[in-house]
């Protein structure tokens, strides 16, 4: 049995909080499909484009564990054809702001020693500040 | 949609209350409509496809438990809601039911008021002069209601327009020389376009109340009663006719077409060049109530070997009285045949809209098949009718 769906002040935050994330009117979404349909990359997706956005529209806040808002390569094929004119990029880079502001990966260079920061590469140490602390 | 306004109007007096609205289908197809709830998606109402299976009282803090699926994403919901509502369907008004018995209006199936056609006279009634407009005719929105009601306003501007008030000549009438003034045909009239003329002491047709359907006829056992246009001389002439010529070893299926359904779709399969039974011949009939017993009977005698009496789907017909009448007159003619030793299954009451060509074949082809099985009819058989 899948799980159920609750919507309660918890889920309903959990909406406006991406809605203000994504600058995107996740309600106007019609669940069309539009966006699946034409996704370069939703078979490699666990959820597709459209899934994700109802997951956010219903507030279920599993869908932060979905790969979906991580493969998005923001190529906008979706947005060029959503018939609401929504961003669903904007979205799942607001899913992923929501992951990465938990600062679970957070990198902290105090936490290695000097001579092995000096061995790493420049510029994936600071791609690497900038992606896991946003 | 009146839930999406209502949903709409609150959430813009009281944004922060969060609303859903259940559906099974959003049918947004006025003008605007869709324009109407991408707005209120903007504002923020939620729609969730599936409609709420289960209520319940949460007896803690006396909030509605709902429970439903979200059809799009195949996952069942179950949350609390401080206020659930009903968003029902419009009914006609209880208070229509009075004027509908006074003026003897019919209703379709809907529970509306029925116009005398779907397409070509949408605010007309069965009633010459009496007109329907709005929700009395079935759901609809205020620009629909004051289009319809502009509408039967100028068809009303119509009737008024005429010095004289003219009505359709094919309408029941009464032969004063044959009439002996039995009162058989009193009460039969589901217009009540019949009275006696006390004077005369004869029955009289009251030719604006009549809307010619003949279902009258068949209770007067004189055949005083009659029919403009398609009188008792002419059918029994037709009948004649279309059996004149048929051959010793040959069939014949009479079916007697009303003029609004039967005949159309006869027409229409004769137009597309399908393929039925030649051994069929249609006589032309304002309402399959219209054809007497005698008639029918008169058609056995003269060598018909099946009869189809066709009119309308009752829900759309003009005359919804129509089945139920001719069922009568079958009972009558199935006793006949069985006391002269014929197959009462070779007269039968089927209806046809005007659409289902397929159907129509069905019916008749069968009743082709069928005779195949049947003993034929012998001429004394026929002699005994
Ligand atoms: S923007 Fe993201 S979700 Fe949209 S089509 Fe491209 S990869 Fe797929
Ligand atoms: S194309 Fe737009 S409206 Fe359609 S499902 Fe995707 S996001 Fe929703
Ligand atoms: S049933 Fe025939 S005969 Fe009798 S009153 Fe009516 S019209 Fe006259
Ligand atoms: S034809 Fe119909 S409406 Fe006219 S008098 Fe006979 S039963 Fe009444």
């Amino acid at each position: 049995m899948p799980k159920k769906i609750v919507i309660n002040d918890a889920s309903e935050e959990f909406l406006r909080k991406i809605i203000e994330l994504s600058g995107e009117v996740i309600t106007l979404c019609d669940q069309c499909g539009t966006c699946s349909g034409g996704c370069p990359f939703v078979e490699e997706m666990d959820i597709t484009p459209s899934q994700l956005m109802r997951k956010v529209q219903l507030g279920q806040q599993d869908v932060l564990e979905s790969k979906t808002m991580w493969l998005c390569a923001t190529c906008n094929t979706c947005t060029v054809r959503c018939p609401r004119g929504l961003d669903l990029s904007k979205v799942a880079e607001g899913l992923r702001q929501v992951v990465l502001r938990q600062a679970i990966d957070n990198l902290d260079l105090n936490n290695y020693p000097k001579e092995e920061i000096k061995e790493l590469p420049q510029i994936a140490i600071i791609a690497a500040i900038r992606k896991l602390t946003s | 949609m009146y839930a999406t306004k209502l949903a709409s109007l609150l959430k813009q007096v009281k944004p922060e209350k969060e609303i859903y609205i259940f559906y099974t289908d959003i049918r947004a197809y006025g003008k605007g409509f869709e324009e109407y709830y991408k707005k209120a998606q903007t504002m923020g109402i939620k729609y969730i496809r599936g409609k709420v299976a289960e209520l319940e009282e949460n007896p803690e803090n006396k909030k509605v438990i709902l429970r439903a699926e979200d059809t799009l994403s195949r996952q069942v919901i179950e949350s609390e809601f401080d206020l659930v509502v009903l968003s029902t369907g419009l009914q006609l008004s209880n208070s229509s039911e009075k004027i509908i018995n006074f003026l003897k209006l019919t209703k379709s199936s809907d529970g509306f008021l029925q116009e005398a056609h779907p397409k070509y006279k949408p605010v007309d009634t069965n009633i010459e002069g009496v007109f329907i407009a709005g929700t009395a005719q079935g759901p609809k929105d205020i620009p629909d209601t004051v289009a319809q009601a502009s509408a039967a306003a100028a068809r009303s501007m119509v009737s008024l327009a005429q010095k004289e008030f003219q009505v359709d000549p094919m309408l029941a009438y009464v032969h004063p020389d044959k009439c002996d003034g039995c009162g058989d045909c009193l009460n039969v009239c589901p217009k009540d376009a019949i009275v006696m003329n006390k004077e005369t002491g004869k029955a009289e047709v009251l030719e604006a109340l009549c809307i010619g359907c003949g279902a009258c006829l068949p209770s007067c056992s004189k055949e005083a009663l009659d029919f403009h246009g398609y009188t008792n001389d002419q059918m029994y002439a037709a009948i004649q006719g279309v059996l004149d010529q048929k051959k010793e070893n040959e069939t014949r299926i009479i079916i007697f077409a009303d003029d609004t359904c039967t005949y159309r779709v006869a027409d229409a399969v004769g137009i597309r060049k399908m393929k039925y039974s030649e051994d069929t011949r249609i006589i032309r009939v304002p309402s399959s109530s219209r054809i007497s017993p005698n008639l029918m009977l008169y058609a056995f005698k003269e060598g018909a070997d099946a009869i189809i009496l066709g009119d309308c789907v009752k829900k759309s017909s003009r005359f919804p009285w129509s089945k139920e009448m001719t069922e009568k007159s079958l009972e009558i003619v199935n006793e006949k045949l069985k006391s002269a030793g014929i197959d009462g299954r070779r007269v039968v009451f089927s209806e046809f809209s005007a659409g289902a060509l397929n159907y129509f074949l069905n019916i008749v082809n069968g009743m082709a098949e069928n005779l195949k099985q049947y003993e034929r009819i012998k001429e004394t058989q026929r002699k005994e009718l």
